[in-house]
């Protein structure tokens, strides 16, 4: 299976999780499968096939943490609502893996796209610069802590290669059905115990990919 | 299948100077119970100067949880010296002074040695009283509370390097192992097998038992899925602490370490741990099991080996089921693991939408009024937890206890020393005294207005400014030496690969108002972040972190006392928030005399324990001038 692998960067990205209290918005730590295509379909067609999953590179002066307060503003009484406060990220540096498990022609070197909460105040702008191409065969899928976030279902699990599931760290993500509608879906979390490409996976302090000892980890 | 013997009262002549093996005790014999528990204290060894041994499938069984129960291995080892001067012969010979138990972590010193008092029953009329009392067939329980002095200063292997357990910790021990063992369909013994038992038979069908019976060993950590950001929402750490004593309550023998989120536990058959998940789904919960199945033989082995090689599993779902593989449009706000089905009228005039677990934890009230009223007011919160990584505990204790027995002469390769349940549960008692005098000092120093406790291990506490968190660690610090002496010794030992102390402080300081689920994600990706395994980390939420050793603590407080000018650290604080590099420039350059006498002090006191990111944290700290 082949991959194209971006390098991604933004000046200030709220990749926002659930409000919360209806005051506060905290920012994930990854770039979500949900979130990365459905930035990526917007760009190049919603009905086009496109799995994309990406994460943020643990760099020192990158991703960094601010907090944004805004009001929205009622504008038929013409004041301002409850202050919320926004977690977001600065210097942003992530990698994105797009699958090649796609009916989109060709990803051309570099593509711009808009991605997470306030785009209209000017978060969100993303660059993503094309780093290199990456095949994966099925020999080649170690067992490892997952470093993204991304459905299990069958269609994205063909689409990363994710073999086996020895110990998964479960959630929900959102899938859009329509413009409008869409449902949550079961998916894998970060620190899933899995089968699957070794860029998919975290990387220990000393720079190599994390693996949990195989065979003694079987459940 | 129940047995009537109570086995905790097994080792109950211990209690006494008498001779562990009756030698001594024809002289009593007028007095000697008539019970079936007595029996068990007659006839559960099998060692070779023991007249008495097992002989039914009672008593068997009760040598069984004896053994496993054991601190340490029921022989002793060669000495390692072969010329024995006569000073050498009459310290073996004498082997005093190990009656009183030894807690590896906190060893009394020599000095102490001398003044502890010998608990033991001596006199003939407090032996006979022992013996009337045993002859009335008391209760488990009723034997604990009357002899409890004893028993928790009573070590349970009176010899020199093996005197590690208490004899409370064994018999405690014993009788979970007994009543789990008790059951006759996991663990059969045909009566003929017992059957005009010799000594040597019954020593034998030991060692194959061993081989055939089987444990399972689990540590289990009790996760909840929400993200509390309402005062209302931190219900669910009241539904957590309730949950551990209903496990405790209900599975209390299988239960051998208890912490405020994880559990030891010991069991046969999976039945036992799929009834516990059960409870705890029931609230909510699910649960992070690293285990492993072990033959008797060899579960002292397993234990020693690093829990990566253990078993592990994420526990959501009972057996047979899984999670939904999609939920509605609108999922629980709180969890993200749920369908919203109760829509929740909020302050602002709109709604939030909850699953039904989620909004009964909103619409209990809170028991935290201090946490609710000071979010209305001005002023900052230091959040500390004291997390317990096991897998260190359990490496912790034994280097610790290869130190301890590295003081006698004693022949055993490292290689061979293992240890056992046994001292893994030893360190619970110890563990929570200390929870509780932290607690206990905190509220004495800040008053009971300022402290609000929500675990055992976590607390959130009112403070007026930054300098405050500094006295908060000195008082654990201080706490923290006079509990577990060894733990910091072991932080800057060379000898030790076990490094870093399995007990960790995590204190986040930060306005009320900050959402209390990050600072839960925060102590959360800390008990697994590599970077952040020193055994103290404390965080002024936006503004620095320190990532230290608990033993460099001192060295804070010692620059605290140095009367450094609060306007220039509050100054370089301000400096770094704009640029670090010219905070770098300034704390190591010669802009102003004064403040590089100050900073060069400062750098001189703390370059070892702290980087320079550290010490900006600490200067923010100390210049604070509120």
């Amino acid at each position: 299976m082949r991959y194209f692998q971006y390098k991604l960067t933004s000046n200030a990205l709220c990749m926002g999780e659930r409000m919360k209290a209806g005051i506060f918005r905290p920012c994930a730590n990854t770039i979500r499968y949900s979130q990365i295509t459905g930035a990526l379909k917007n760009k190049f067609g919603r009905d086009k096939k496109i799995h994309a999953v990406g994460f943020l590179e643990e760099k020192e002066g990158f991703n960094q943490r601010e907090y944004y307060i805004y009001s929205p503003r009622d504008k038929v009484q013409g004041k301002s609502k409850v202050p919320l406060q926004i977690e977001y990220l600065t210097e942003v540096l992530g990698t994105v893996f797009i699958s090649g498990l796609t009916d989109v022609p060709s990803f051309p070197p570099q593509i711009h796209v808009a991605m997470g909460a306030l785009i209209s105040k000017g978060f969100g702008e993303c660059e993503m610069q094309f780093v290199g191409e990456i095949e994966v065969t099925e020999d080649k899928l170690p067992v490892g802590l997952l470093n993204v976030r991304l459905p299990v279902d069958d269609v994205v699990r063909e689409a990363f290669q994710i073999k086996a599931i020895i110990n998964p760290v479960y959630g929900y993500l959102y899938k859009p059905l329509s413009l409008s509608k869409g449902s949550y879906v079961l998916s894998l979390f970060e620190n899933s115990l899995v089968s699957c490409p070794e860029f998919l996976q975290k990387r220990s302090t000393n720079g190599k990919r994390e693996r949990a000892i195989q065979s003694k980890r079987q459940c | 299948m129940a047995r009537e013997l109570i086995p905790e009262i097994h080792d109950a002549l211990k209690l006494t100077a008498l001779e562990h093996d009756f030698s001594d005790f024809a002289d009593l014999k007028a007095f000697e119970p008539k019970t079936i528990s007595w029996k068990g204290v007659k006839y559960h060894h099998t060692g070779e100067k023991d007249k008495y041994y097992p002989i039914d499938v009672e008593t068997f069984v009760l040598q069984m949880a004896d053994k496993i129960a054991a601190g340490v291995s029921r022989h002793k080892p060669a000495l390692r010296s072969e010329n024995k001067t006569t000073e050498f012969e009459e310290e073996v010979e004498e082997e005093k002074g190990y009656e009183t138990v030894c807690k590896v972590w906190n060893p009394i010193t020599a000095e102490d040695k001398r003044k502890i008092k010998d608990y033991r029953l001596k006199r003939r009329d407090e032996i006979i009283e022992l013996l009337k009392f045993l002859s009335t067939d008391p209760s488990a329980q009723d034997y604990l509370l009357r002899y409890n002095d004893i028993l928790v200063n009573r070590a349970e292997h009176a010899h020199r390097g093996w005197n590690v357990t208490s004899l409370m910790t064994h018999s405690v021990l014993t009788g979970k192992l007994y009543r789990i063992f008790g059951n006759a369909d996991i663990f059969p013994i045909h009566p003929d097998e017992m059957k005009d038992a010799t000594k040597e038979k019954v020593i034998l069908l030991t060692e194959g038992k061993m081989k055939e019976w089987k444990l399972n060993v689990a540590l289990c950590q009790l996760k909840f899925f929400q993200k509390p950001y309402r005062v209302k929402d931190l219900n669910i750490f009241e539904d957590l602490n309730n949950l551990v004593s209903e496990i405790h309550t209900k599975f209390g023998d299988h239960v051998f370490f208890k912490a405020s989120d994880q559990l030891l536990l010991v069991y046969a058959k999976e039945e036992t741990f799929d009834a516990i998940f059960r409870l705890a789904r029931a609230k909510g919960f699910w649960i992070r099991k690293v285990w492993f199945e072990q033959n008797l033989e060899g579960i002292r082995t397993k234990l020693r080996r690093d829990m990566s090689d253990w078993k592990s599993t994420n526990v959501y779902v009972e057996q047979g089921k899984e999670l939904p593989s999609t939920l509605g449009i609108r999922i629980c706000e709180i969890c993200q693991m749920d369908e919203a089905t109760v829509h929740l009228p909020t302050e602002t005039g709109g709604e939030e939408h909850l699953c039904r677990i989620c909004a009964a934890l909103r619409r209990r009230p809170t028991k935290l009024a201090k946490y609710q009223k000071w979010q209305e007011t001005a002023g900052k919160v230091v959040w500390i937890k004291i997390s317990l990584n096991f897998d260190r505990l359990k490496k912790s204790l034994r280097e610790l206890y290869v130190d301890h027995l590295g003081q006698f002469r004693l022949a055993m390769k490292e290689e061979d020393i293992k240890i056992k349940l046994s001292l893994i549960s030893e360190f619970e008692s110890d563990y929570h005294a200390f929870l509780n005098s932290f607690r206990d000092a905190l509220e004495k120093k800040r008053g009971q207005q300022s402290v609000e406790k929500i675990l055992p291990d976590f607390f959130c506490v009112r403070i007026k400014g930054n300098l405050e968190i500094l006295n908060i660690l000195e008082l654990f610090y201080d706490l923290f030496r006079n509990s577990f002496s060894k733990f910091l010794e072991a932080e800057n030992s060379p000898k030790h690969e076990q490094k870093h102390s399995p007990l960790k402080l995590n204190l986040l300081c930060c306005d009320p108002k900050f959402p209390f689920f990050e600072i839960w994600r925060i102590i959360e990706e800390n008990e697994v972040d590599p970077t952040k395994n020193q055994g103290c980390f404390v965080s002024l939420i936006g503004h620095g972190n320190l990532n230290i050793k608990i033993s460099s603590i001192r060295m804070l407080m010692e620059a605290k006392k140095k009367a450094f000018r609060k306007t220039s650290l509050h100054n370089l604080a301000q400096i770094a928030k704009i640029s670090e590099s010219l905070a770098h420039l300034r704390f190591s350059g010669r802009f102003d005399k004064k403040d590089y006498m100050q900073f060069s002090t400062l750098q001189k006191m703390l370059e070892d324990e702290l980087t320079f990111k550290g010490i900006l944290t600490f200067a923010e700290i100390v210049g604070d001038k509120k």
